[in-house]
């Protein structure tokens, strides 16, 4: 599709509005790109979405301006999308879209919802998250150098404890680590085996690795956040673009890159390629389940 | 003394400069909100019900609810142009007996202490009060809003009391006569006075503990030093020497790795 569509295109059933409508002020990138760049890489990223709530950050007047968190669906939803009730105690359920589907994600980026969030758990089991995230977030002056330097460690971690870890880039400044779990522990049991591993880390590199929650107390370190492995925390999917200048991606990476990539050669304009022309070094992770307890190296070598 | 404003108290020609700070203090326990599960200090976050967005202070603007669901927006601009007496002064309006003040209308007491150049005014006016029985009406700003407030000596000191307003008052509603009570027997009356003659003593407020509020720190002390202590995460826990040294062997390799770049490099 080209970024020239006017409005009026229909894809998938869903009517496509403002596609020249620039989202990325500094290249001029549009939303017809947007559209055109997650119906590309629709097939990599759906099986992420598929049977998730999904939280979204919607731009609508580009990433100059003020964007919003959306979970509820929002008015003017067509009938067909997925939506599920998230039920709380003691408070009223929060409606999520769900993104099963091409036309959904379509319609979504039509919307302009840059980033994509989908929980870790998903409608079936909300109680049970399938992974379990490191978010290494390196705090200026510490740069995606001293991100990538953790996560080397860490490979060489998972790579004795003989668990699989699948790596990707955040889009932003950092990098994710998925652990595929087998369903069972809550959300509060993956955070404390995340937590331990993370403690770990920090004890092996303390002038690296923090794990403070106040920002003034972690500067210069590379901030490994167990915390979003809570319950409502979530992660940008794998594909999912970030609203950040050069329409960066979080991109799934092989291990093996990780010494040489640089997270600014993922955009809307290189991953579809890429993905064609490399595949997808997550292709497995959804076919692979390992116990948690494999994590808690307490178990394993006690 | 804890300084809350310095400012100056002023009646006729004479010009007072003082500090204001508070007289009294609440030393009750205070318990802060935990998240049950972990332990951590919740925060409260501002959440618009009708987009799901958490606000920022910034986005906030006062609205009037002039009839339920209706609003009018009043801005700060709209705030400061209306008339605030001179911020922190104390102007004295009128001099009244202090028996003719019901404490019904005493809200909180601030002390005052004379500040450079103000002992002697101060002192003269100590003196004045102390020998007329007299205390000052006053008007002052405070927290944006012009209060009423009553300058009277206590122990030396001038104490400022902030004073409710007549039409906030709910024990005597406006134009209501003294309650209708039923005339009590006058035997019962003799009987009933004898016993707080009896009773009477010198005013010792420390005599009166609070036995809850202590009662309440000693279980707060017990929990304390019987480390019934929890800590919000994260708690250290001592990781297997084994892991720890190999995950050090890798974090040795890559500063080596790193340090041989650079000197190639």
């Amino acid at each position: 599709m080209s970024p020239s569509a006017s409005a009026g295109f229909v894809a998938d059933g869903v009517r496509l509005t403002n596609l020249d409508k620039v989202l990325w002020p500094s290249d001029g990138t549009t939303k017809g790109q947007l559209v055109a760049y997650y119906a590309s890489v629709a097939r990599a990223l759906l099986p992420h979405l598929r049977g998730r709530p999904l939280v979204v950050t919607r731009y609508p007047e580009g990433i100059g301006r003020p964007g919003f968190y959306q979970k509820r669906p929002p008015p003017g939803t067509p009938p067909w999308v997925r939506t599920f009730a998230s039920e709380r105690e003691g408070r009223p359920p929060v409606r999520y879209v769900v993104c099963d589907d091409e036309a959904t994600l379509v319609w979504l980026a039509n919307l302009a919802a840059i980033e994509l969030h989908p929980w870790a758990a998903p409608c079936a089991r909300p109680a049970c998250p399938d992974f379990a995230l490191v978010d290494l977030d390196p705090m200026p002056p510490a740069t995606f150098d001293d991100a990538r330097e953790v996560a080397l460690v860490l490979g060489d971690h998972f790579r004795r404890l003989g668990v699989a870890a699948f790596l990707k880039t955040s889009g932003a400044r950092g990098l994710h680590i998925y652990l595929p779990i087998e369903p069972g522990p809550d959300h509060r049991e993956v955070t404390l085996a995340v937590r331990r591993l993370a403690t770990l880390v920090r004890r092996a590199w303390p002038e690296k690795v923090t794990l403070e929650r106040a920002r003034a107390r972690r500067a210069g370190r590379v901030y490994v956040d167990y915390l979003q492995n809570q319950r409502g925390h979530t992660l940008c999917a794998p594909y999912s673009l970030r609203a950040r200048p050069g329409a960066p991606a979080s991109c799934p990476v092989a291990w093996g890159e990780l010494t040489r990539l640089r997270p600014a050669d993922f955009t809307i304009r290189t991953v579809p390629r890429r993905l064609a022309v490399a595949g997808d070094p997550w292709a497995d992770i959804l076919r692979c389940r390992q116990p948690l307890p494999a994590l808690d190296r307490a178990r394993l070598f006690a | 003394m804890r300084v809350l404003w310095k400012g100056a108290v002023s009646f006729g020609l004479v010009h007072i400069p003082i500090r204001l700070g508070p007289a009294t203090v609440d030393r009750a326990v205070r318990f802060r909100q935990l998240h049950a599960r972990d332990h951590t200090p919740i925060r409260y976050r501002k959440e618009c019900p009708a987009c799901g967005e958490t606000v920022g202070d910034d986005e906030i603007v006062r609205g009037f609810e002039f009839s339920p669901g209706e609003f009018v927006v009043v801005r700060d601009e709209d705030l400061e142009r209306l008339p605030l007496p001179t911020r922190r002064t104390i102007e004295v309006l009128d001099f009244v007996r202090q028996d003719e003040v019901d404490p019904i209308y005493y809200e909180r007491p601030y002390r005052l202490e004379p500040a450079e150049g103000g002992e002697r005014p101060y002192a003269l006016l100590v003196r004045t009060l102390e020998r007329t029985g007299k205390v000052g009406l006053s008007r002052l700003a405070l927290r944006q809003r012009e209060r009423l407030g009553l300058l009277r000596v206590y122990r030396g000191f001038l104490l400022l009391e902030t004073l409710h307003r007549p039409e906030d008052l709910l024990a005597a509603e406006a134009g209501e006569a003294r309650a209708q009570l039923p005339e009590p027997d006058p035997r019962e009356l003799e009987v009933a006075e004898e016993l707080v003659s009896r009773l009477s003593v010198p005013f010792d407020p420390s005599r009166y503990r609070d036995r809850y509020q202590a009662a309440l720190r000693e279980l707060v002390e017990q929990k304390v030093s019987g480390r019934e202590i929890v800590l919000p995460a994260p708690v250290e826990e001592a990781p297997p020497q084994d892991l720890l040294a190999a995950l050090r062997e890798s974090v040795r390799r890559i500063e080596e790795g790193r340090a041989l770049a650079g000197r190639t490099g």
